[in-house]
């Protein structure tokens, strides 16, 4: 496998050698990022300008007039609560020192199939404002347990109403503490006031892919003698009928073809009956060790459905050390069945294994599972006091 | 005015020094070179609003690479795009460029890598081209270890059931 994964980066790396970008784009993109104000940024130190205002006006009016009062009001380093990387941190604070606080607003959660969408805290500085927001289960915690993929299509922003538009986007650290994961978005806002006594609205709309790996402990006792039943394999699925060889054996010998004609009759374990194996469950449907070959039969789901789940079931054996020991299966097939009006895929798989060793160590089915949750829109709405 | 000559050099030198980087990683992800020209245009205006926000270049690096792949990402999920392309195992099938149909065909791995799930080829792309460690994309990408290679198992088994 190691020189297969060599000879496949070889030819990756050599297809995308001859991948570049086109001349002349540089000059494109400049001209197009000055054409949507985004590559002049006025550095004006606005703080400065203010002060300097305020200090002139204080003299008149006789009163002291700080023109930070209203950001005093931010009481929340977020930083300190981990709401943001280090270097974000110090960019921020190199252009923006008081914009690492954030007003926290209350109760500002809202749960949409089966996930709580948070926002965890709001900074306003100038025409910058960032949202941080987080996503857990009911719970309260990460409802990833393996990692997962978020994706959102659209994030929206309205202050009393008016749309803030997000112009730059940045994924905030991973908190492991709660397990919540944070997410910091920055955007750039059509004014600059703080929006005291106004509604803010912050609406996600997205999808999400949880990846989940499990680890069951399905060993059932190896059988040395097994009934074996006779399946079609069809010839829209022929190509997953392996018969490469990995060692000098000979698949057809294990597998006992009973034509050559298309569909393909396997001969495959019969240990469990098809009324004891329940949709979407992914579990090992029979292990024997006939004729010199282990043969491991499981059944998961047949991935209909791609897009909302996705499931594959993969058989290990470890031994003390946790290494695998298993090696690489000559061969396999591949054929479905209907249960409960679905279909359910079955694979038998066939290992050549010393028969001292074959009951050594359980066979473990590691399954993995992805589920997409279909596009969902959390909304939630405060006042900013 | 000076500072502002040499701001623009730096931008013009980083978006010349990662322009192939974006646009490898783009196409990696995008059905044809046209998707891929529009995603590397969008990833440098945003860099160029927010370059003075990046520090280091490892920073710079790893911040065009996860925009590239949310450009992506948001590109394949507009509701435009879906009324617009057809739908065929979950992917969008786009008008194909005869060069594109001719690169693929000299380079069978690479036919079949594009055709693996959308998340499956920004781990192969920063894996096997960039050769970034499992750990350096997961940092990146904002995930954990444990996915990545899991990732990159599965692509490698479906990539095995695809050749």
């Amino acid at each position: 496998m190691e020189g297969g994964n060599r000879m496949f980066q070889g030819e990756y790396k050599k297809a995308y050698d001859e991948i570049k970008a086109e001349h002349g784009s540089v000059n494109e993109i400049l001209a197009c990022a000055e054409a949507k104000n985004g590559y002049k940024r006025k550095r004006i130190q606005w703080k400065h300008a203010i002060a300097i205002c305020m200090a002139i006006i204080s003299l008149f009016v006789g009163v002291s007039i700080s023109p930070y009062a209203k950001t005093a009001k931010m009481a929340l380093n977020l930083y300190e609560a981990g709401f943001i990387d280090y270097t974000s941190y110090k960019s921020l604070q190199r252009n923006y020192p008081e914009f690492n606080y954030g007003i926290v607003p209350e109760n500002a959660s809202v749960p949409r199939n089966g996930i709580v969408m948070t926002v965890e805290a709001v900074a306003f500085y100038k025409r910058e404002m960032v949202v941080i927001f987080s996503f857990a289960n009911e719970e309260g915690n990460d409802f990833i347990q393996e990692g997962g993929d978020y994706h959102w299509n659209e994030i929206k922003v309205c202050i009393d109403g008016e749309e803030v538009d997000f112009g730059y986007t940045e994924t905030g650290k991973f908190n492991v503490e709660n397990g919540k994961k944070y997410f910091v978005y920055r955007a750039q806002r059509g004014t600059a006031r703080y929006p005291e006594d106004e509604i803010v609205s912050i609406s996600v709309k997205g999808c999400f892919t949880v990846d989940r790996w499990e680890e069951s402990y399905s060993s059932p006792d190896l059988a040395l003698e097994a009934d074996t039943r006779v399946v079609e394999l069809h010839s829209t699925h022929v190509d997953e009928y392996i018969l490469e060889s990995h060692s000098s054996y000979e698949v057809e010998d294990i597998v006992k073809l009973e034509n050559d004609d298309y569909p393909y009759n396997a001969s495959v374990l019969d240990m469990i009956p098809l009324s004891e194996i329940k949709v979407g469950e992914a579990k090992i449907t029979g292990a024997a060790y006939l004729d010199g070959i282990l043969r491991v039969q499981l059944c998961q789901s047949a991935n209909t459905v791609y897009d909302e789940f996705f499931q594959r079931a993969y058989i290990v054996r470890n031994n003390e050390d946790g290494e695998q020991i298993l090696p690489n299966p000559v061969g396999q097939v591949v054929w479905y069945e209907k249960i409960e009006g679905e279909l359910v895929e079955f694979r038998e798989e066939y290992y050549v294994v010393a028969e001292e060793t074959a009951r050594e160590f359980p066979l473990v089915l590691e399954v993995l599972e992805e589920r997409g949750y279909s596009d969902t829109v959390w909304n939630v709405e405060f006042v900013v006091e | 005015m000076c500072q502002e000559s040499m701001r623009a050099d730096s931008v013009r030198d980083s978006i010349e020094t990662y322009s192939d980087m974006v646009y490898r990683l783009a196409f990696s992800m995008m059905k044809n070179k046209y998707d891929a020209d529009d995603i590397h245009q969008e990833v440098f205006v945003q860099y160029i609003s927010n370059y003075h926000l990046l520090g280091s270049e490892e920073h710079k690096r790893a911040w065009l690479i996860r925009v590239t792949i949310n450009t992506c990402k948001n590109w394949w999920k507009s509701a435009w795009k879906r009324k617009v392309c057809g739908m065929f195992d979950g992917q969008a099938i786009t008008q194909q460029d005869e060069s594109i149909l001719q690169w693929e065909t000299q380079y069978p791995v690479v036919e079949q890598i594009r055709k693996l799930p959308q998340k499956y080829k920004a781990v192969i792309h920063l894996f096997y081209y960039e050769e970034m460690s499992i750990k350096e994309i997961a940092k990146v990408l904002g995930l954990k270890e444990s996915n990545v290679r899991a990732r990159l198992t599965r692509a490698r088994q479906k990539l095995k059931e695809l050749l």
